[in-house]
C-alpha cells in the first residue's frame, strides 16, 4: 500500500465513488414523488435553520391585548395568533426546529446502536446471534409507543435530549434486524473468505468489507425513521410527556385543541397537524425514492 | 404440523420471560423506586393496601427474589393491585379488553374492505391516475398523527355540525345497551383508526400483488389464453393475499398503539385509556400490567399469524 503512488490511489478511489453518487441521483431524479419529498425536506430545513430571520416575532412573547381571542391569519400574523396572543407562524417555525432536531438525533442514535448491534449479531452468529436476536424479538413485542410513553413518564424528565434518547434507544430494533440480515448474507461471500484467509482482523472485515456493503438499506430505514420519530415526538408532546410549553412544538400546540378558546380557531389545530403530515410524508417519499435509487436491481425492472 | 405447533409454543416461553424481565426492569429503574410513588401519592393508602403492595412486591428482598415473586404471582393471575383504587390490576385490564378489541376489530374489518380492492386495482392499473391517487393517500395516511385526525373529526362532526358524539361508547342518558347509540359513538373513532391503518395495507398489498403479477406462472396463465379476470383473481390475487397474514402479525403492535390513541382522544374506556391514565397517575402495577398484557397479545397474535401462514401456504414446510 505505502509503495503505491498517491495519484493512482486517488483516481482509483474517487472515480467510481463520484459516478456511483451520480448514478444514484440519476435514478432518484426519475421519481417525481421523491423529488417533491426532497424539495419539501429542503424547504423545512431552511425554514428551521432561518427561523429567527423569517419571523421577527418572538415565539414565546405573549401579547396580552389579544390574549384569549386568537387572531385569524393575516399579513401581520401569517398563521394568526394562539389563545395566549403569541404569533403562531413564529411558533410553528421554532416547532419545526424541535421536530427536525428530535427526528434526526433519535434516528442517529437508533441507527448507530442498531447497526452495531445487528453487525455483531450477524458477524459472530451462533449463540451470540441467538441471544441478541431474542432480545430484539422481546423489544419488538411491546407496542413501542406505549413503552416510550411509560419510560418518559418514569424518568419524569422532558428535556429535548432525554426525549431524543428515549425515542432513539427504543426504536433501534428494526435497524438491528436489517443489518444482521445483510451481514449474514454478505459474510458467506467469497471476498470475505478471501479477507479472512489473508488474516484481516474481525474489526477490519466488519468496517471495511461488511458494513459499507450493508449501508443502502440502513440509509433508507434511517430516512423513514426520521418521519416516525417526528410522529412520536408530536404524540408525546401532545400528551404532555414530551416538549413542555412554553417551548413551541407542533405536538404540544395541539394540547388545547378541544378547549373552547381554541375550538373557535380551527387553524390553530389544522396548521400544526398539516405540518406534521407534510413533514413525515416528505421524509417517507425521500426514503422510498432512495430505496429504489440505491437498489440497482430495481431500476432494470418493469417500470 | 403438530410438531411445528409444539416447537413454536415452547419457543414462546423464553420470549415471555424476557418480556416480563424488561417490564420488571422498567419498574425497578423508576427514579426513587416503586415505594416513592405511593409514599408521595396524594391518595392516602389504607394500611391494608400498603401491606398488600409490599407483600406483592416483596420490597425488602433483593431484586431477583422480587422478580421471581412477582413472576410467580403473575402466573397465578395476580398482577398486583392498583395504586389508585386498590383493585386487582388483572380485573381492571380484562374488563377493558373487549372495548379495545371491538375498536380494533371493526376498524380492521373496514381497513381490509377498503385497502385490498384499492391495492389490487392500483397494482393491475399501475401508473394510472387511480394508482397515483391511492399512493398519495397512502403517503398522507403514513404521516397523519392518529390523535390529530381524531381531533379534526371531532371539530368538524361533533362541534361544528353536531352530527356525531365526540366521546365514550354510549350516551350519558342511555339506559342499557342501545345498538344505534353505540354505532353512532363508534363512527368517528373507527374512521380515524381505519384511515391511519389504510396506508400500510394499501402499500403492502399493492407491492405484493405487483410482485406476483411479475411471476412466470402469471405469464403462463395469460399465455395459455385464460381471461384477464381469471388470471388476476384466481392466479394472482390469491397468491398476493398470503403475505398479508404475516403483515397482520407485524402490524398488531401498531394497531394496538393506534387504538390506544383513539381511545385517548375519544375518551373511550379501553386498555389504552386505562394505561395512559395509569402512567399519569404513576400507578405502576397497572402500567406494568397493561404493558405485559399488550406484549402478550402481540406475541400470541404473531404466533397465530405464523401458524395461519404455514396453514395457508403449502410451500411452507414445518420443519
Amino acid at each position: 500500500m505505502t509503495s503505491m503512488p498517491a495519484k493512482v490511489v486517488v483516481t482509483e478511489d474517487l472515480t467510481p465513488h463520484v459516478s456511483m453518487l451520480t448514478d444514484i441521483w440519476r435514478r432518484f431524479r426519475r421519481n417525481r414523488l421523491a423529488l417533491l419529498g426532497l424539495a419539501l425536506v429542503i424547504v423545512l430545513l431552511l425554514a428551521a435553520a432561518l427561523a429567527p430571520l423569517l419571523s421577527h416575532y418572538d415565539p414565546n412573547a405573549i401579547d396580552t391585548s389579544i390574549m384569549g381571542t386568537p387572531q385569524t391569519p393575516s399579513f401581520v400574523h401569517l398563521f394568526g395568533t394562539d389563545d395566549d396572543g403569541r404569533d403562531y407562524f413564529a411558533r410553528m417555525l421554532f416547532g419545526a426546529r424541535i421536530s427536525l432536531e428530535v427526528g434526526f438525533s433519535a434516528m442517529i442514535i437508533a441507527v448507530t446502536f442498531g447497526t452495531f448491534y445487528g453487525a455483531v449479531s450477524g458477524y459472530f452468529g451462533g449463540w451470540v446471534d441467538s441471544v441478541l436476536m431474542r432480545f430484539v424479538d422481546m423489544m419488538l413485542s411491546f407496542p413501542t409507543f406505549f413503552l416510550i410513553l411509560a419510560v418518559e413518564a418514569l424518568t419524569n424528565n422532558f428535556s429535548i435530549v432525554v426525549i431524543m434518547l428515549v425515542i432513539g434507544l427504543l426504536s433501534w430494533m428494526s435497524v438491528a434486524r436489517l443489518v444482521r440480515g445483510q451481514i449474514l448474507s454478505l459474510r458467506e461471500r467469497d471476498y470475505i473468505s478471501a479477507a479472512k484467509a489473508v488474516g484481516a482482523p474481525d474489526g477490519r472485515i466488519m468496517w471495511r468489507h461488511l458494513l459499507p456493503n450493508a449501508l443502502a438499506p440502513v440509509i433508507v430505514a434511517g430516512t423513514l425513521a426520521i418521519g416516525n420519530n417526528i410522529l412520536t415526538e408530536s404524540a408525546l408532546s401532545y400528551l404532555g410527556l414530551g416538549v413542555q410549553p412554553p417551548t413551541a412544538s407542533w405536538g404540544n400546540s395541539l394540547q388545547k385543541a378541544l378547549d373552547p378558546d381554541v375550538l373557535g380557531a380551527p387553524w390553530l389545530t389544522f396548521i400544526p397537524g398539516m405540518l406534521i403530515v407534510l413533514t413525515v410524508m416528505a421524509f417517507n417519499l425521500v426514503g422510498e425514492g432512495l430505496r429504489d435509487a440505491l437498489d440497482p436491481r430495481s431500476s432494470g425492472g418493469r417500470a | 404440523m403438530t410438531n411445528y405447533l409444539i416447537r413454536r409454543v415452547v419457543g414462546l416461553v423464553p420470549l415471555l420471560l424476557g418480556i416480563s424481565l424488561i417490564s420488571f426492569g422498567m419498574m425497578f429503574m423508576a427514579p426513587g423506586g416503586p415505594t416513592s410513588v405511593f409514599l408521595a401519592s396524594s391518595h392516602p393508602m389504607s394500611p391494608v393496601e400498603i401491606a398488600n403492595i409490599q407483600h406483592n412486591l416483596g420490597l425488602d428482598k433483593p431484586w431477583y427474589v422480587q422478580y421471581f415473586l412477582w413472576l410467580g404471582n403473575m402466573l397465578h393471575g395476580n398482577f398486583g393491585y392498583s395504586f389508585t383504587d386498590g383493585r386487582p390490576v388483572l380485573t381492571k385490564i380484562l374488563e377493558k379488553v373487549p372495548v379495545t378489541a371491538l375498536l380494533i376489530g371493526v376498524s380492521f374489518f373496514f381497513t381490509i374492505l377498503i385497502a385490498i380492492p384499492t391495492a389490487v386495482y392500483s397494482a393491475v392499473h399501475k401508473d394510472s391516475v387511480f394508482d397515483y391517487v391511492a399512493t398519495a393517500i397512502a403517503f398522507i395516511g403514513y404521516g397523519t398523527p392518529t390523535f390529530w385526525l381524531g381531533i379534526e373529526l371531532i371539530q368538524l362532526f361533533s362541534v361544528k355540525w353536531n352530527l356525531l358524539p365526540d366521546s365514550g361508547l354510549s350516551s350519558i342518558d342511555s339506559t342499557g345497551f342501545d345498538l344505534g347509540d353505540t354505532v353512532r359513538h363508534l363512527v368517528l373513532p373507527v374512521a380515524t383508526l381505519t384511515f391511519v391503518s389504510l396506508a400500510s395495507w394499501i402499500r403492502f398489498q399493492r407491492s405484493s400483488m405487483l410482485e406476483v403479477l411479475g411471476e412466470d406462472f402469471i405469464r403462463t396463465a395469460a399465455a395459455k389464453g385464460l381471461s384477464r379476470n381469471v388470471v388476476i383473481f384466481k392466479h394472482a390475487f390469491r397468491n398476493a393475499l398470503l403475505p398479508l397474514i404475516t403483515l397482520l402479525g407485524l402490524y398488531l403492535p401498531a394497531l394496538l398503539t393506534g387504538a390506544y390513541f383513539v381511545e385517548i382522544v375519544f375518551t373511550i374506556p379501553g386498555m389504552g385509556y386505562l394505561g395512559l391514565n395509569a402512567i399519569f397517575e404513576r400507578d405502576y402495577p397497572t402500567v406494568m400490567g397493561t404493558t405485559i398484557i399488550s406484549a402478550v397479545l402481540v406475541v400470541v397474535g404473531n404466533l397465530l399469524a405464523d401458524i395461519g401462514y404455514a396453514a395457508a401456504d403449502p410451500r411452507i414446510r414445518y420443519d
